[in-house]
């Protein structure tokens, strides 16, 4: 059991990670300012049956997803359900320009990562369909280990996986398409088989 | 990987580099923690290639999104959370 008197010293430090999550979950400032609130509060309410020595910051995260799943989206217009299944298998280093990585001596991903902005990152995940984008923000940008993530969103760690697995794809081919317009990889070749999709 | 087992060069077609691959992405791995998995994945050059842009890409997406709370949310948190503190005491002698 936790002593609710020393919720404010354990639980601020997490505030810029569960502020970055919202920011990428709801997509706005104020929305992911309420939710931040929302959760601290319902946090320092559960505080008591927070299990001391136990994951604090996944059990922070728990709560902001929790509370951005069954709260706050209840008030946006409901996400339609989007399968990526069928998302094309697409591979960075398979994809760029053959002549500016020769040109620049770099490898293949650091060409790409190099060109895309920072802002243009966000733009993709933020694009992704909602139960892929937690995902992917939860592993990618805030380092939680696959069975941590099953247990915040309370699914299968297979299911986390496939979510993975098939948001990341979604990502790279955005930005890949990014690059694209920019002209430092190369337009897709349609006489070129599109690699086996089973990974 | 063991020699036995038939990648093809082609990436992703064995379930063993998947697996390697997906290890390697698990929570927060080190420098170290790839470079075993990269060793494992030595006979598939092409599994490698998936291995390296995937960890680049992983790298570049915790870059992008990091954002600091603005410090009139943080005065906002503290002083709600004090007032509920409050409030409760005042319950609890009530």
């Amino acid at each position: 059991m936790a002593d609710q008197a020393t919720f404010a010293d354990q639980a601020m430090v997490y505030m810029d990670q569960l502020y970055s999550a919202a920011r990428r979950m709801t997509r706005n400032t104020a929305d992911a300012e309420d939710l931040v609130q929302e959760t601290y509060l319902r946090a320092y309410r559960g505080f008591g049956n927070f299990q001391q020595g136990t994951n604090l910051r996944a059990w922070l995260f728990r709560i902001l997803t929790n509370a951005f799943i069954n709260s706050y989206r209840s008030k946006q217009r409901k996400p339609q359900s989007v399968d990526l299944a069928g998302v094309e298998d697409l591979y960075l280093h398979q994809r760029l320009g053959g002549d500016v990585r020769a040109a620049l001596g770099a490898s293949a991903e650091d060409v790409l990562m190099e060109t895309v902005t920072e802002s243009e990152i966000i733009e993709a995940l933020e694009s992704l369909p909602e139960e892929y984008r937690i995902a992917v923000l939860l592993a990618d940008v805030e380092g939680f280990a696959y069975k941590e993530i099953a247990e915040i969103l309370d699914v299968p760690i297979g299911t986390v996986m496939s979510r993975l697995h098939r948001g990341r794809k979604t990502l790279q081919k955005r930005l890949l398409e990014f690059g694209q317009t920019r002209g430092w990889v190369d337009p897709p070749d349609p006489g070129r088989a599109p690699a086996p999709a089973n990974i | 990987m063991r020699s036995d087992e038939a990648c093809l060069g082609v990436p992703n077609q064995c379930d063993l580099s998947r697996q390697l691959i997906a290890r390697a992405l698990d929570g927060q791995p080190t420098v170290e923690d790839i470079s075993r998995v990269r060793i494992e994945l030595a006979n598939c050059l092409p599994c490698v290639q998936i291995l390296d842009v995937e960890v680049q890409f992983k790298l570049a997406m915790s870059q992008a999104c990091r954002e600091s709370a603005p410090a009139s949310l943080q005065i906002r948190i503290t002083e709600t959370l004090q007032r509920v503190v409050l409030d409760d005491l005042d319950i609890q002698d009530f």
